[in-house]
Parts: structure tokens; sequence; C-alpha cells
């Protein structure tokens, strides 16, 4: 068996937050293997956006190891794709030209650019779309111009912030299952986070529980259902609840 | 602020955004910004004392020093900023005594917008600057000019920012008056008023800071005392170092101006409270 | 029937006249109190000129080739000033916005040149760079250079952070996180900065031909005919500096309508 993709050991991270020190995630540990689909779901404050970031590289954490394609994690890399909830398309530039910014500038010829772009673009559904502006876009299509980006220059790993819940529901659901098609397609890891369980369950092969202060891995649940998942079959109801009692755990109120 | 956590912002503006942090990222930055001027300052007093260039040119700080001394012993400063702050506070005066009447008349008559706003806009297209030489004719150049001059330059910013604070306060606010069945005076007094006094301060400022140039640029053109004739005259008289002095009174006064129109500013926006 | 179908577009056209009308009635009133009372001789004709002598004066300073050459030199003087400024201050204004550190460094002597009027500067100049062209344009430069310095930093500050951390994610390269990222999320206030540089670089110019004696402009020349008491030269003098002013604001519409393109664009 090879090397996992990603190694986290004993991840620490903390921030100054006001006059205190808040302590955002305490001892995670967790690995990854290659074309796994990793979700972590949990309450506001449990850090999932920050474990997001580190792997990213655009924190670093206060201690512990992050290790990704054999090698520690010091700052972004190209191992690395990211979505944010917000699109983060430059407002000026098209989608296509949204697209070629992730591409570095030496390591690829003009006509190799035109043919990863269009790609990609294609992989997503927005061919058509090519020299508009983001303003012109839906969210949900902007969305899918962010996950070509991410996608577009091969990362082994892509991270998803919250990429859907900035959209209405019909488009979140459309979205989940494009984005379902695009992991089996590409083969490539996905760690997503998401308040929404049911997403989580719909994608992931494995999902985190994190509890909140500080942010600690509280139990991970593995999803063996057979792709593409039946939102309303038994099996995913039961896991769905099952991932809810243990976050409801943590909460004060019970969530629905 | 785990918001703004999730969205992934930059680390510095998480960390620290506490009143603590704050002032200590202030307390650095007023110190970093302290380092420039002293290094210049250092640097000037060493090329005057050197004699690097020669000092017909470019007098020392404490030669500059010397001069504000004297000016301000012999009684000339205090004379000169006398006429000019007399000057500049006729002159605005003057400004905004039409400027805010005239910015509601705009505003709140659709007859008097359309007969005098097209001429207004022409006259104030055409600058300040161009108008001097026409109204130096008309006027000749005693005091009556430069009171024209500096309320002509405070009248534009403070008219039009007062048509469009009025203009600007929404509708669904007027329409909230009616339905209380507020009567014409609680309605200025209540809705109105505090609606519109701070766009109608920034256009003060701004017309504060027009008056204030205008004010200089008359005196060195066309005046036979206040600080912008000394400033001329110690340039006849090759007295850099006088000079220098006057240029520094007239910064800071600008200066004082501003940071006053701006304190009062602040203390406005915290009693009317933030505009929605 | 037909009556009212033709009353209705006379009826528009009436107002449209009637909205021109009313603008122009107050002018014109002013103008025909002004020309009677100089044909009338209630005023002095040669102090307050009478429009029509304006008008005169106008047309034949149009075909005066002096006046065009004097124009031309104020024209000249003031893109070489400009230009200078904004070369300088614009890339000064991105370079000083880019880091926190050299934002604070500079902080008050920013603040200081924001407080002092810039013509307080002449005599200073005067001595320092000669009163002839070098004096003039350093001012115009001068003059130029402030607005686009500050609006660079003002640019490069209000930088959406989110955009900010995408470059860092992309490992995007300086030049192309500057062209890419940078300059055109600096763009509205460069663009603001670019506008009141024109402006005021204008000015710089007319000022400078007010308080430096020596060379030709249309500035010297309107001061000249002030000595000379001809208003109507004054006047037209006045409304050429003016219909420079307008273009320079028309023509930075232009470049706000080609460079910010994109914000039109809105689903």
């Amino acid at each position: 068996m090879s090397a996992p993709l990603l190694t986290l050991s004993a991840v620490d991270k903390g921030f100054a937050l006001g006059n205190r020190q808040r302590q955002v995630l305490h001892n995670i540990s967790l690995t990854v293997e290659d074309g796994a689909f990793v979700a972590f779901v949990g309450a506001s404050g449990c850090g999932k956006s920050t474990l997001l970031r580190l792997v990213a590289g655009l924190e670093t954490a206060d201690s512990g190891d992050i290790i990704l394609a054999d090698a520690p994690v010091t700052g972004p890399s190209r191992s690395c794709g990211m979505i944010f909830q917000d699109h983060r398309l430059l407002p000026w530039l098209t989608v296509a030209e949204n697209i070629d910014l992730a591409l570095p500038r030496r390591e690829f010829a003009a006509a190799d650019r035109r043919r990863l772009i269009a790609e990609h673009l294609e992989l997503v559904g927005l061919s058509d779309y090519a020299n508009a502006l983001p303003g012109k876009l839906s969210g949900g299509m902007a969305q899918r111009a962010a996950i070509a980006r991410g996608l577009v220059n091969r990362p082994r790993l892509l991270l998803l912030d919250e990429p859907f819940s900035a959209l209405d529901s019909l488009t979140r659901t459309r979205l989940q299952g494009e984005l379902q098609r695009i992991w089996a397609f590409e083969k490539i890891a996905m760690l997503l986070v998401t308040h929404d369980v049911e997403e989580a369950v719909f994608l992931a092969d494995r999902v985190v529980v994190l509890a909140p202060n500080p942010g600690r891995i509280s139990a991970v649940i593995d999803v063996e259902l057979p792709r593409s998942r039946d939102r309303a079959s038994t099996e995913f109801v039961a896991l769905k609840a099952a991932i809810l009692r243990q976050l409801e755990a943590f909460m004060e109120a019970p969530v629905i | 602020m785990s918001a703004i956590l999730k969205q992934g912002l930059l680390p510095e503006r998480i960390a620290g955004a506490g009143r603590r942090a704050r002032s200590r990222r202030a307390g650095s930055a007023i110190r970093r910004g302290v380092i420039l001027p002293v290094l210049l300052l250092v640097l000037w007093q060493i090329t005057a004392a050197r004699g690097l260039i020669s000092t017909l040119v470019l007098p020392g700080p404490v030669q500059v020093l010397e001069a504000l001394r004297q000016l301000a012993v012999s009684g000339a400063l205090a004379g000169g900023i006398e006429v000019s702050l007399r000057r500049l506070a006729l002159g605005y005066g003057l400004g905004v005594a039409i400027g805010v009447p005239l910015g509601i008349l705009l505003a709140v008559s659709p007859l008097a917008r359309r007969l005098i706003a097209p001429s207004f806009y022409a006259i104030a297209r055409v600058p300040l600057l161009a108008w001097i030489p026409f109204l130096m004719v008309l006027f000749g150049i005693g005091e009556a000019l430069k009171l024209v001059i500096i309320a002509k330059a405070s009248l534009t910013p403070i008219t039009l920012n007062t048509e469009r604070a009025i203009l600007g306060v929404p509708k669904a606010w007027l329409e909230l008056g009616r339905l209380l069945c507020l009567g014409p005076w609680p309605t200025i007094r209540r809705i109105l008023l505090p609606a519109t006094i701070l766009p109608v301060f920034v256009g003060l400022r701004f017309g504060l800071i027009q008056a204030w140039s205008a004010l200089v640029v008359v005196e060195l053109l066309a005046s036979t005392n206040g600080l912008g004739f000394q400033l001329t005259m110690s340039r006849q008289l090759f007295q850099l170092d006088t000079m220098m002095a006057l240029m520094l009174v007239i910064g800071v006064i600008g200066f004082g101006l501003d940071r006053g129109v701006v304190t009062a500013e602040a203390y406005l926006a915290r009693r009317f409270g933030g505009r929605a | 029937m037909s009556g009212a179908a033709l009353a209705f577009p006379l009826r528009r056209w009436a107002a449209r006249l009637g909205i021109i009308g009313l603008g122009l009635a107050l002018p014109a009133l002013i103008a025909v109190i002004w020309q009677s009372a100089a044909v009338l001789g209630l005023v002095d004709p040669t102090v307050w000129a009478s429009p029509a002598l304006v008008a005169v004066a106008a047309l034949q300073q149009l075909q005066d080739p002096q006046f065009w050459s004097d124009f031309g030199a104020s024209l000249l003087r003031d893109a070489e000033g400009t230009a200078i400024g904004i070369a300088v201050g614009l890339p000064a204004g991105l370079g000083l916005g880019l880091s926190r550190f050299t934002r604070d460094l500079f902080a008050p002597l920013l603040d200081a040149a924001k407080a002092i009027p810039i013509f307080t500067w002449v005599p200073l100049l005067s001595v320092w760079v000669g009163s002839g062209e070098a004096g003039k344009v350093t001012f115009i430069a001068l003059a130029a250079m402030l607005p686009v310095l500050f609006s660079g930093v003002e640019g490069v500050f209000s930088l959406n952070p989110a955009h900010l951390e995408l470059a860092r994610l992309l490992r995007l390269g300086r030049f192309r996180r500057l062209a890419r990222l940078v300059l055109p999320g600096a763009a509205p206030a460069i663009l603001r900065g670019v506008r009141l540089s024109l402006l005021f670089g204008w000015l710089a110019t007319i000022g400078a031909e007010y308080l430096f004696e020596a060379g030709g402009g249309i500035g010297t020349n309107i001061m000249a005919a002030r000595e000379l008491y001809r208003l109507d030269l004054v006047v037209v003098d006045m409304i050429a500096i003016g219909l420079i002013g307008i273009l320079f604001d028309g023509f930075s519409t232009l470049l706000d309508n080609y460079f910010l393109r994109w914000t039109a664009e809105k689903s």
C-alpha cells in the first residue's frame, strides 16, 4: 500500500481573537488516500475552514505536521486546489481568463493552456460561457467556473470550503450531482467542508465529525454505499441520522 | 467571529481584531510614521549645517525656526494670520450663507432647478482661477475681490452637497413622516435635519478646504497684506527662511482647519448615527 | 382626431423647448440687462463690456493665430507637466499602497502634503527651479502628481482581500498579480485620481502662468487683458479655459467607460 496522499499529525492551531488566545483546532490527526472523498461536518466555530486553510497552506499550524504528496506543507502548492464559498472569480476577467489564472505561466505553452481550459470548461458544462464575464453568471455557474479553475492544473487534492452553501437548494442539489460526476471522472482526492450533513453523506467516502471549542475530531463515519446514492434509501437516512446524533451531542438545540 | 473565520479573510484581519491589538498596531504605525519625518529633518539640518547646499537656497530647520520666531516676535505673523483668517471667515461665511439656502432651493423646487441650475453649472465649470481676472476687472483688487473669490470657492461644493444631501433623503423616511402625521416643522427637525446634516457637513468641509486654497491664491496674486502676500514678499526679498516659515504656518493652519472640521464631523456622526 | 395626433408630438417638443428655455432664461436675462446697461451708458462700457463686444472679441480671437499659438503653448506645458506628474505619482502611489509598512512610513508626509494648498509651493519652486518654463512645468507636475499618488494608495488599499488571498493560493507571480489583480482592482480609484490630476494640472498651468511672469500662454494673456481692462478678451479666455476643463473631464469619462467596462456587466 502506497503512502497516503495527505497526513495530518497532532495538528494544533490557535488565533488571537480580541485579547485572548482561542484554540481553534486541537490534536487533529487524519490520513487521506489518493482519490478519496472526505467530508468534514460540524457546527460553526469548530474550525472546519481553518483545517482546510492549513492543508492549503494559507495558514501555518502552531504544532503538528501536515504532509501532502510526501512533502510538508509550507505554503500554497501545485498539489492542492481550493474552492471557496464565494466563487472568487475576478470580475474583470472572462471565465476562460479566470481559469487561465491557475495555470503557471512558464509551465504551459499557449496551445496546452487553451486545450486544458477548453477541457475543463466542458467538464463543468460551461463551454458556451468561455468569454462571459462573471457578472453575467448565476451563482451556480460561477461556482462551476471556480471548480474548473481549481482542477485545471491537475492538483492531487481539491479542497472545497462550503462551496454550495451560498446557493439556493435546487442549484445546490444539482451541483452536488455535478461534483460527484467530476470526482468520479477526474479521480482526484477531495476534502469537503460543509454544514449540510446530507451533502456530506451523498458525496463522501468518509465523514469526519468535528466538535467545537476547541475543534477536534469526535467521530469518523465511513459511508460505504455505492454511488450514485439515493437520498431516500434507508441506509442513507440511517447514516445521516447517526451523524446528526453525533453533532447534536455538542449543541444545545436539536439539529433538524 | 466564526463567520469571519469561515470566509477565510486574511489572518491580519482576524488576529488582532480586539481593541488592545488595534491600539498596539496603531502605536507601531505611529512609531513607523515618525521615522521618515525625523530622518528628513536630521538630513536637512546636516545639509544646512555642513553648507552642502547654500543656505540662500535651502536654509536649515534651525534658521527657519529662527525666522518664525522673529515673525512672531515682531507681530508680523499675528498680523498676517489675523488678516488671512478674517478674510477666510468672511468669505467662507458668505459662501455658506448663500450656498446652503441655494442648495436647499435647488433640491426642493424643480422650477428653481430648471431656472438656476444650468447657469450655476456653467459658472461652476469655469475654474475659479479663470474667474479671478474677470473679477479683478469688476472689483479691483480690494477686499471685495477677495471676499467674492473665497465665497465663490466655497459656494460650489457647499451648494452641490447640500442639494445632493436633500435629494438623497430616502423617500421611505419622508413617507414615514407622512404616515406618522408629523407636521412640517417636526418633519424637518426629526427626519430631514438628522438625515442631511452629515452630507451637508461634507460639503462644508470641502468648501472650507477650497476657501483656504483660494485665499492663498488670491493673496499671492492680488493682495497687500495677509499670509500669501507675506509669502510673495519674502520671495521677492529672497528671504528663504522667512518664506519657509510662512509655508509652515500656512500648512499648519490648513491642516488645523481640516482636522477641526473632521472632529466636528465625527461628533455629528456619533450624534446623528450612521445613515442607512 | 388628427388634431389630437398632431398635438402630442408638438406638446412634447414644446415641453423640451420649455425646459431648455427655462435654463436659458436666467443667462438671457442677465445678458439683456448687461447689454442694455452698456448701450444706455448706465455703466462704463470699457469696464463692463457688453455681451455683443464679447462675441465680437471671441470671433476676432478665433481668427488670430497668436491666440492659437498661446493656447497651444499652454496646452503643451500642461501636457508635459501632467505627464511627468502622473508617470511619477501613479507607480509611487501603487508602490506605497502595496505594503502596510511603507504606507505607515509615508503617512504623515502624505497627510502634510495634502494639507498644504498647492499654490503655496510656487514661491519656493520659483527659487529652486526658476520662474521660467522649468519652474512652471515642475509646479504643474507637482499638482498633477498628488491626486494620482493618493488614489494609487487608496486603490491598492481598497483591493478585495479575498482576491489577494486567491493570488496567494494560485501562487501568482508578481507581474501577473499586478496586471491581472492589482491594476484592474484598483482601477476605479486610480481613474478618479487621473481625473483630478488632469484637472489640477490644467489649473496649475493657468496659475503658473499667472504667477510666473515670463513665457506665453493663455494665463498670461488673460492677465494682460485684465490689465488693459479688456473684459471682452478676459471672457473669451475664461471660456477657453473652462472648455479645456470640460474636455479633460469628458476624456476622463471615456477612460472610465473603457477601463471599467466590466462593471457594467451585471446579470
